[in-house]
């Protein structure tokens, strides 16, 4: 009977203890099921994820439709700055040159330039004196106004930071001739000097010129970030987003509703816009059709027919020219017979179809400068280019006196276009007895490499359009390459100081035909498209080499 | 025991000096500089070779450490060429979202592989068991970022129940802190899932065998407090084990689902300065690693020390 008491009690006693603890568990289950129930439910009644923050609409234009108030960006890259002056990355131009920073000049639709901060330009007949007369009343987003030492001080701070600025002007400065004007006097002739100012890299911006204390002592950077575009900088949380915001004092120029590439009347539709930094492209892409971004730049090639659907614009670009650079310093590629050689013996078409996987995505086309450029474009040349003729290439090989030694060819494995392009290169140049080494590195080591000119023969790359010749990097001295050859460089210094534009396209022609027909500084492959893609609820997205973030509007 | 955690903080000092002197070189020693990164591709060389003099990256490599790391033990941890802030803030920045991940993460491994793990050992053999076993394999087997852009595909793009990416602060609201975290969670917490449930089941079927055991259930104990009191706890050892090397593990920064998912973690916030070359980040960050590895294990022995009073860490 006492036995039985006891485990009666003991039963009882483990019966409560065990009833308390599955209280307590169901309990905290019930807790973790309700938050994650909630905190999913809660995206459900705010739609799309970009609606997470704060998104009033406005409606700005008169039309009726309403706008969402932010808009989202994915940018494919980090920018390593915003200082325009000192870096060439072109997501950094794409975030801030017409949205932050303006300039005299800028860029119009078929690569010209037009005013922008210059009401009016003038220039005397020999291209030794510009004269640039400022709009005024633009303000600054620090309130100040725009005056002509700002532009100074700007523009001065350009040509001290861009070596190519300033030997077009010959070490020339600018000066303030009153508080709305200024001018420069080249000591030579420098009739592309507004197409210089308004290129797409390094290009010039005009800021406060206490703007210059902000000056970073270690980088030499500017560390604040003040213009007079439509948009202000107002915050970079690294590795995440650059936040602009609309600038309310914002001094519109042209007429509106008129675009003519970065050139025209701005209007900022959405008060904040979001450049996410979204390096994975696949991310970009599920991010696009998920609706957390508006706007998905520099797509996957491979993603391409997803957005073959009409709720969604495309926008291809031709971005760059790749192709392979050689020596001439030292080394293999010293021999301009051994680089006819090896251009005889590229077949471009699969080299591209290598690098690019679909013909959607290049075009072949000999011409240094690209179609669009409609004054520069020329053909002189093309029939060394694309040769693909192996019996030719092994003719010439032999006659470089040729004896198998190594042909080292640098790429870069961040870029994987160029890494399948070498892939084929280095085929093709097997295919003709050649003994190719292919050395793979990450970027940061590749440009290390390209610098030393005992590291390779020939390296892979690609170039941005140039609005003149003269600024093609694979016919400049200084740039790796190194290239040495007196025609080219005395042609080239003869378009930068011809007084015009019929002398200096034909001596343009001229020096590209010698550069295929004799020296062969390099083996352009083709010209490369990449795309980007405006999401279902964007409306008249200015594009140009980038979306504008101007008169970007976006349906709630 | 206060011997033993006095020690094992001591311990730290030889870790980190090997560990700083084995990272400054292999990044100094690397090629590739940041003041090109900076510069970009179209830079002369004189532009760089200039730059380079002013980020006292030409001052011979000896120096360069030294003035580093006394640096380091006076609070100056470097300055990064590409982002703002002291070495201390771009840190905590970057870690912040690497803990909420983790922790939560850990959280979802561990509400599903505890009680999986314990059916599985209670019910060997059976058909649950069978059924749990596969699901810890899936877990271990499948990749990440597999799970990731399968997650992505259904839950954001298809169903649109949660976000594709991205990341909000704390700051901005708790809900929309774990919203955000949700998919990177469960693509991380999986393979985590998989190795605690398969811990958990072997740990179990271990204590469940023994004698003691038997002994409770001859004496008619219920078999709830059966395994949670009695196996369990003598189970945990191993278990907290396992769940002291996943959170490291994640900790460490789960690069490619931070990728995925674009989170300003640990993880991308590595990869981005290792690529672009920002010596001062890339030391910082192997370091304060290196430092959390050992503090980490220290507490799960620490632990040990709870789970199981048997255990003497002075011994």
């Amino acid at each position: 009977m006492r036995n039985a008491k006891f485990k009666k009690r003991l039963g009882g006693d483990t019966m409560k203890r065990t009833n308390t603890w599955k209280k307590i568990v169901s309990v905290l289950l019930t807790v973790v099921i309700c938050i994650t129930i909630v905190g999913c439910g809660s995206s459900s009644q705010s739609g799309s994820s970009s609606g997470d923050s704060e998104s009033n609409t406005v409606s700005t234009d008169g039309s009726g439709e309403t706008y969402k108030d932010e808009i989202h960006i994915a940018l494919n890259a980090a920018p390593p700055t915003l200082d325009l002056n000192n870096t060439t990355a072109t997501v950094a131009r794409q975030v801030a040159k017409g949205s932050i920073f303006e300039g005299l000049v800028t860029l119009t639709d078929d690569y010209g330039y037009a005013p922008e901060l210059a009401e009016s330009i003038d220039t005397n007949d020999d291209y030794t004196e510009y004269v640039y007369h400022l709009r005024e009343g633009v303000k600054f987003h620090n309130g100040q106004e725009m005056k002509a030492e700002d532009v100074v001080a700007s523009l001065n701070h350009w040509l001290d930071c861009y070596q190519d600025a300033s030997d077009m002007v010959g070490g020339a400065r600018f000066e303030a001739v009153d508080d709305y004007t200024v001018k420069i006097n080249p000591t030579k002739s420098a009739m592309f000097f507004n197409e210089l100012m308004a290129i797409t890299s390094q290009g010039p911006i005009v800021f406060p010129a206490s703007s210059l204390d902000s000056i970073d002592p270690e980088t030499g950077l500017l560390t604040e970030y003040i213009g007079t575009g439509p948009y202000k900088f107002e915050e970079w949380a690294e590795d995440q987003y650059i936040l602009l915001t609309k600038y309310d004092e914002y001094l519109p120029y042209g007429t509106q509703g008129e675009l003519d590439g970065w050139s025209g009347y701005k209007e900022a539709y959405a008060s904040k816009v979001y450049y996410d930094i979204v390096p994975d492209g696949a991310t970009r892409v599920a991010g696009l059709q998920s609706g957390e971004y508006d706007f998905g730049m520099v797509l996957p090639n491979d993603n391409y027919d997803l957005f073959s659907s009409d709720e969604y614009t495309v926008y291809k670009d031709v971005t760059e020219q790749p192709g392979l650079i050689y020596n001439k310093k030292q080394g293999l590629a010293t021999n301009q017979t051994l680089r006819q050689a090896i251009n005889t013996a590229l077949d471009m078409d699969q080299v591209m179809q290598a690098g690019y996987t679909s013909s959607d995505f290049y075009r072949l086309d000999s011409s240094y400068m690209f179609k669009e450029q409609a004054s520069w474009y020329c053909t002189e040349g093309s029939d060394n280019y694309n040769v693909a003729d192996t019996d030719k290439a092994k003719e010439l090989l032999k006659e470089a006196g040729y004896n198998g030694e190594t042909f080292r060819i640098i790429v870069s494995s961040d870029y994987s276009t160029f890494y399948n392009a070498a892939i084929m290169v280095e085929s093709q140049l097997e295919a003709i007895g050649m003994d190719v080494e292919l050395i793979v590195s990450d970027w940061a080591t590749f440009l290390s490499n390209r610098a030393d000119e005992t590291a390779y023969d020939a390296f892979i790359t690609s170039f941005d359009p140039v609005l003149t010749p003269t600024m093609f990097l694979p016919l400049s001295p200084t740039w790796a390459g190194w290239l040495d050859d007196e025609f080219i460089i005395s042609g080239l210094d003869e378009i930068n100081t011809a007084t015009n534009m019929d002398d200096a396209v034909a001596k343009w022609a001229e020096v590209q035909k010698y550069c295929y027909d004799t020296y062969m500084p390099y083996s352009k492959f083709g010209d490369a498209f990449n795309y980007s893609v405006a999401g279902p609820n964007c409306k008249e997205v200015k594009y140009l080499m980038g979306p504008c973030a101007w008169n970007m509007k976006v349906v709630e | 025991m206060k011997k033993y955690i006095i020690k094992r903080i001591l311990y730290i000092i030889p870790v980190f000096f090997v560990i700083s002197v084995v990272v400054f070189l292999l990044i100094h020693l690397t090629p590739g500089d940041p003041a090109r990164i900076i510069l970009g591709d179209r830079a002369t060389e004189a532009k760089v070779l200039e730059l380079r003099e002013t980020m006292g990256l030409n001052k011979p490599i000896v120096v360069q450490y030294v003035d580093w790391i006394c640096g380091f033990f006076k609070g100056d941890w470097g300055q990064s060429v590409f982002m703002k802030g002291t070495m201390q803030e771009i840190l905590l920045e970057h870690i912040k979202p690497t803990v909420s991940l983790s922790i939560y993460a850990l959280l979802l491994a561990l509400i599903f592989s505890i009680p999986l793990g314990t059916i599985a050992a209670k019910h060997r053999g059976s058909m649950a068991d069978h059924a749990i076993s596969v699901f810890s394999m899936f877990g271990i087997s499948i990749p990440s970022f597999l799970m990731g852009l399968l997650l992505v595909l259904l839950m954001a793009v298809k169903l649109n129940i949660l976000p594709s990416s991205g990341y909000k602060p704390i700051e901005s609201g708790l809900l929309l802190h774990i919203k955000y975290l949700t998919l990177p969670a469960i693509s991380l917490g999986l393979m985590e899932a998989g190795l605690i449930t398969r811990m958990t089941r072997s740990a179990l079927l271990e204590v469940l065998n023994a004698d003691y055991i038997k002994m409770a259930k001859a004496k008619g104990v219920h078999p709830f407090v059966l395994t949670f009191k009695h196996a369990f706890r003598n189970a945990l050892l191993p278990i907290i084990t396992v769940i002291g090397y996943s959170f490291i593990d994640l900790l460490s920064g789960a690069v490619v689902v931070e990728s995925i998912f674009n989170i300003p973690g640990v993880g991308q916030l590595i990869i981005n300065s290792i690529v672009r070359r920002d010596y001062q980040v890339i030391q910082a960050i192997v370091l304060v690693i290196a430092i959390m590895n050992v503090v980490i294990n220290l507490l799960v022995d620490l632990i040990y020390g709870i789970a199981d009073p048997r255990v003497r860490l002075d011994k």
